[in-house]
């Protein structure tokens, strides 16, 4: 075996795993659903929450700080007497036009004294690349619940 | 029209599926006969998949709503151009274009290696048959686009074409990125017929390698559009975001370029001959890869594509595509061994493999984050994501040894080099750069990354302009009495492939200064104004001189008139217009930016919205609105050197283009290598 060419090899695959083993520590957030924190109670943070926005008001004002308010639900939670858990959310940042009652989010922030703060909010389009079938309505934001 | 079109996708599927078993068994029992009517039916295959894709165009120009696919991406009021790039507007029409384009490369290939050796050629075909069998099957058995709506039903008007593909962009970006993906069959097909005939010379990788060149400046070109369609269509000032799709398209970039290093390197030395063949056939099994990772929904993205089924079949092709390679590089094993070895780190070749590892490593890094939802949670138990930190944090120290690696790798010398001589030839960028570095971080110590890159950047800049200089120095000694600039065309003339790549080179490095002084001195903003109101932001001041409606035949815009001023002086430097769109088809509302670019940075304006729009009605509508007194929410975004990105990136593909045309612009020299060639064959 050529020696040079094979520790060269080494060294680097042992550098590589450092910065990644040590890239994911830093970094990892866990994916966590709505039922998976109000079941837990627990305070959690560095997390990403996946849920579904609920028919509550979005409060939203931009003066003098930006805050977005509203309440998410679990996106395949159980409804018991019409009301499935739920989290409050409050947003620091602009009101994204896509964000609308019953739409899908991805949220990442801290769950703290049974709010989420989020630091980051995306919202999923379910409809955008899921053309309907012909003859079918297009899937109205909010109507897939 | 419609058994036309599925005529065509299913006969091109036999031709392949001929091709594959035909050639197989011609290629083994060596029956001439039967080897050229694979080769013919390659040809046949191409001309259907083709027709098929042309009938699909047809169709969306005629508003032909018979077709599901039809309807689902296209209307009435769309222009002609987007009616043509709808065709890639979904699933079943990108496969059968990605579809399309390989048989069309498997057939300009059989044709344009017309002088390349027989024993190697004769399993070429059976391979690119295989290839482009499994997407032909892929698009007439399972996404066919050919699909008809219930019979009895009759449509005037279609569902229309998602509004954020409705952009220049969007209409040459996927076929450019799917002509780079499909380019990549060629090496690996070449390389598996290798090692399936045991033609184990470098022979494959010489009549491969502009093909390779091909495929990887489409590929380049298509990320950058891709890039740029991202900053100008979605309107959050980033061009990159380390998205599952994004990098479903750089994990064959990274090791397509690794291999296209790694080849001088066997070709030279006749070493990494191992390296060669699953670099090759890896950089292909990864665009079917970057196909299943968009197609099955398997990781979470915020633009990923629909989830389908499909995406599954991909990962079986996978599996049984590095299974035959492992097999077939167990069974050639000795033929395989490298004839020499690695002398000293100090030589092209330690450079060349160190840059391989430093891709590799992206590459894998890269792997890994978008995995890691999958990973973790086999591991674990538990779900877990990294984001863009995660990517940046691993990937950014490899690209700045790649830059240090650019700028030595070119000028070391093969097999062995000395301290002496580097210092000679590498002391003053060397220094220059250190400089740079040092001047970087005296301004600013916290931004040590930033500093190194800018430093390394230099420093690779200044090696290639060295060596332009020296070349055409000594062209001028030699020839005193032209110009600088004709003894530069003649010295790239003469010798492009050197110095095609230096240009690549030097694209890279001013990629690599835009990348580093927009993504690290960015300024960002979010601000609301009502109708008369200033901000300053950077060197800019911003008043909102005007909110106003325009109705347009497929959407309704609000439009903002930003006046955007000099800060020092308030002279008025433009009068800036970003959009929201609301289209009326589908309900989408989409974001159009406005750019001020100069050399010096990008003012970015996008709308994010109305204020009490958003809190009131949370359905969209704006009826009920004076537009004159509502806040307006504008994200404001200061790019240092962007423009310089897509520069770097022309200067790039003009370099690789360079290279591509070695034979055009040096035709003594072909011919001497045809006749070489041919000599082989004889």
């Amino acid at each position: 075996m050529n020696t040079k060419f094979v520790s060269a090899i080494l060294v680097v695959a042992v550098v590589l795993t450092a910065m990644i083993y040590s890239a994911v520590t830093a970094s990892a957030k866990a994916v966590v659903t709505v039922d998976e924190l109000t079941i837990e109670g627990s305070e959690r943070t560095r997390i990403r929450l996946g849920a579904r926005v609920t028919d509550d008001e979005i409060v939203y004002q931009s003066r003098p700080t930006r805050e977005v308010r509203f309440t998410v639900k679990d996106i395949k939670g159980q409804v018991i007497n019409g009301r499935g858990k739920t989290i409050p959310v409050v947003y620091e940042g602009s009101m994204p036009d896509t964000l609308k009652k019953g739409r899908d989010v991805i949220l990442e922030g801290d769950y703290v004294g049974g709010s989420f703060v989020a630091q980051s909010l995306m919202t999923q389009c379910p409809s955008k690349y899921e053309p309907p079938m012909p003859g079918e309505e297009a899937k109205q934001v909010g109507d897939y619940d | 029209m419609i058994d036309v079109g599925n005529f065509s996708l299913v006969a091109a599927w036999l031709l392949a599926a001929f091709g594959l078993i035909g050639g197989s068994i011609g290629a083994k029992k060596n029956n001439a006969a039967l080897i050229r009517s694979a080769a013919n039916s390659v040809h046949l295959c191409a001309f259907f998949a083709m027709f098929a894709l042309f009938l699909l165009a047809v169709a969306f120009v005629n508003h032909d709503y018979n077709y599901v696919y039809v309807w689902q991406n296209s209307n009435n009021a769309m222009p002609a151009m987007y009616l043509v790039s709808a065709i890639w507007g979904g699933m079943d029409g990108s496969l059968l274009l990605w579809a399309a384009i390989m048989c069309a490369f498997s057939s300009l290939v059989l044709f344009r290696a017309k002088g390349v050796q027989r024993d190697l050629m004769k399993w070429v075909t059976p391979v690119l048959s295989g290839a482009s069998g499994f997407f032909l099957f892929v698009t007439a058995f399972l996404t066919n686009p050919f699909r008809t709506v219930p019979v009895g039903r009759i449509f005037e008007d279609g569902n229309g074409l998602n509004p954020l593909l409705q952009n220049p962009s969007m209409v040459i970006h996927p076929p450019t990125l799917y002509i780079g993906f499909t380019g990549f069959v060629v090496p690996a097909a070449f390389c598996i017929a290798a090692l399936l005939s045991g033609e184990l010379s470098d022979n494959w990788i010489r009549v491969t390698r502009r093909w390779t060149l091909v495929a990887w400046g489409f590929l380049t070109a298509g990320i950058i559009l891709g890039g740029n369609w991202a900053y100008i269509e979605l309107g959050w000032g980033g061009f990159w975001a380390w998205d599952p799709v994004e990098n479903a398209s750089f994990l064959p970039w990274l090791t397509g370029t690794a291999y296209l290093h790694s080849v001088m390197v066997q070709e030279q030395k006749g070493m990494l001959k191992i390296w060669n063949v699953c670099l090759s056939v890896g950089t292909y099994l990864l665009t079917v890869f970057g196909t299943f990772l968009t197609r099955s929904g398997v990781v979470q993205s915020v633009h990923a594509f629909a989830e389908t089924d499909v995406g599954w079949v991909f990962l079986v092709y996978i599996g049984v595509g590095s299974a035959l390679t492992i097999g077939l590089f167990w069974y050639r094993r000795v033929e395989l061994r490298p004839e020499q070895k690695l002398e000293s780190y100090l030589s092209r070749e330690a450079a060349f493999l160190f840059n391989n590892l430093a891709l590799l490593g992206i590459c894998f890094a890269t792997f890994w984050g978008v995995m890691f939802p999958i990973i973790s949670e086999a591991a674990t138990g538990e779900k877990a994501v990294v984001g863009p930190p995660f990517f940046n944090q691993v990937n950014v120290p490899l690209f700045l040894a790649l830059l240090f690696l650019m700028g030595v790798g070119p000028l070391i010398a093969w097999r062995r080099s000395s301290i002496k001589v580097l210092r000679k030839t590498f002391l003053k960028s060397f220094l220059t750069g250190s400089a740079l570095t040092l001047l970087f971080l005296y301004l600013d110590p916290t931004r040590v990354l930033a500093a190194v890159s800018f430093g390394l950047s230099l420093f690779a800049i200044m090696t290639v302009e060295s060596e332009f200089r020296r070349a055409v120095k000594n062209r001028r000694a030699l020839c005193d009495e032209e110009s600088i600039p004709t003894a530069m065309v003649q010295v790239v003339r003469r010798k492009p492939r050197r110095y095609g790549g230096f240009l690549v080179h030097l694209g890279i490095a001013i990629m690599a200064v835009a990348i580093t002084a927009s993504s690290t001195y960015k300024i960002e903003k979010d601000i609301s104004l009502v109708v008369g109101e200033s901000v300053e932001v950077g060197r800019y001041g911003l008043t909102l001189q005007d909110v106003r409606k325009d109705k347009h035949a497929n959407y309704e815009a609000i439009v903002a008139e930003v006046a955007v001023s000099s800060k020092d002086d308030g002279v008025l430097l433009e009068v800036m217009q970003p959009e929201r769109r609301a289209y009326v088809v589908n309900e989408e509302v989409t974001t159009e930016v406005d750019l001020r670019i100069t050399p010096r940075e990008d003012l970015y304006l996008a709308m994010a919205g109305l204020d009490i729009a958003a809190a009131k009605n949370p359905d969209g509508s704006h009826q009920t609105i004076d537009l004159k007194k509502t806040p307006v929410l504008l994200k404001v975004f200061i790019n240092p050197l962007q423009v310089w990105l897509w520069f770097g990136g022309v200067v790039v593909l003009f370099g690789t283009l360079i290279v591509v045309c070695e034979g055009f612009l040096r035709p003594e020299y072909s011919a001497v290598r045809e006749t070489a060639d041919s000599r082989v064959k004889a």
